[in-house]
């Protein structure tokens, strides 16, 4: 945390560890259509909805700095297709992956999503509201600041970690508690101009 | 950061990139020079990893020459120390940075309209890890400024970053930038 709070400015108020490092890696999924995954796998995980939207790369033609757009255009889109309430996404989720760039992205990532209200993001990390126990699990992997952002493999190792997570897979320090069986991944690219919301599912 | 002219030796934009390239890539180049020398092969062993790496010994240098040539009266503008913006005459939708093609409307009918020369600063952030062109600059301020013409243009803000406050008067600012020499534009405290 010291060594966090010390490092140096790369764009003020944003500091080196407020910032994900660029890493090398790759990821993989098998996506396969019903037919074809019930041969595969007894424990086939679904994709419940997809959400995608567009905003401008211009920052100075964005109504406010506070959001991304396109974040909360792909979310209701995707909440919208899942059958989750847009006022509570949180209760229908077991776990989500946001894309945790740098550090406020990750705070506006939970208010874009619905976890929290326009200023309130903050709170969830500070009363632990994404740790077990709390109102929903956040990024148990590590996230793009722990684990290293992979730019174009980033997305598809969140799907990865998802279906891991819903499936029960992972080391038992950080295995969410599957009770609805729903996760949430939340990707975005360029100046956050572009974004992906996925609802994966255990019931198709 | 301070943009004054009058401190700053003036050198051509050309021989700053130059400079810039040159303390980013001279050093290495010699110690490539030196590796092939001793060991034939532009090759070595990561000192952190211990991987083997390839350093190419060709050189690829990319510059773009993009057209602006719908835009030359932004250019006239700047000549004559004046922001240039656009406005569709048929929908009345206004495009800083000037554009000739309304998307709104799909016609390609603008009128040119000089911007008003003082907005409110809406954001800003300081480049402390500069990008390589810009690496012969201080840490500079880029700001978000909301214009009364009715958009918001993204500069550079001249100022102490400690001395802004979100909602101050800025002063737009059409002249030589020092460092690269050229006309460009950029705000200050009003």
């Amino acid at each position: 945390m010291e060594e966090c709070l010390s490092s140096r400015y790369v764009a003020w108020p944003l500091k080196l560890c407020d910032s994900s490092p660029i890493a090398d890696g790759a990821s993989a999924v098998i996506l396969a259509s019903e037919e074809a995954a019930k041969k595969l796998t007894d424990t086939p995980v679904w994709i419940k909805a997809i959400g995608y939207a567009n905003g401008t790369a211009n920052l100075s033609k964005r109504p406010d700095f506070i959001g991304l757009e396109a974040a909360q255009v792909a979310a209701k889109m995707a909440y919208k297709k899942a059958g989750i309430d847009p006022e509570n996404p949180a209760k229908y989720l077991d776990v989500a992956d946001v894309h945790d760039c740098f550090t406020i992205a990750e705070i506006m990532a939970y208010e874009d999503l619905g976890f929290a209200k326009r200023g309130g993001g903050y709170k969830l990390i500070r009363e632990g509201q994404t740790y077990v126990g709390g109102l929903i699990l956040v990024n148990v992997d590590g996230g793009l600041r722990a684990k290293g952002h992979l730019i174009g493999a980033t997305g598809v190792s969140m799907i990865g970690e998802l279906t891991k997570q819903l499936r029960q897979q992972v080391e038992r320090g950080r295995q969410a508690p599957i009770k609805s069986g729903m996760a949430l991944a939340h990707n975005m690219g360029g100046t956050g101009h572009y974004a992906f919301v996925t609802i994966l599912s255990l019931t198709a | 950061m301070t943009m004054s002219p009058a401190s700053t030796v003036e050198k051509s934009v050309v021989s700053a990139v130059v400079d810039t390239l040159e303390k980013l890539y001279g050093e290495p180049l010699k110690q490539l020079d030196s590796l092939i020398k001793a060991t034939g092969l532009p090759v070595y062993r990561d000192p952190k990893s211990g991987a083997l790496l390839w350093v190419d010994v060709r050189e690829l240098r990319l510059r773009f020459t993009l057209s602006v040539n719908k835009l030359g009266k932004f250019v006239e503008g700047m000549q004559r120390g004046r922001l240039m913006y656009t406005q569709c005459k048929r929908c009345g939708a206004k495009y800083f940075p000037p554009q000739v093609d309304c998307p709104m409307c799909k016609t390609s009918d603008v009128e040119w309209r000089e911007t008003s020369t003082e907005g409110e600063l809406i954001t800003w952030t300081v480049i402390n890890v500069k990008p390589a062109s810009f690496s012969h600059h201080g840490d500079y301020v880029v700001g978000i400024v909301k214009m009364p013409d009715g958009f918001n243009v993204t500069a550079w803000i001249d100022a102490d970053s400690k001395a802004l406050k979100p909602g101050m008067k800025v002063r737009l600012v059409v002249d030589r930038r020092p460092g690269e020499n050229y006309i460009t534009y950029w705000f200050k405290p009003a």
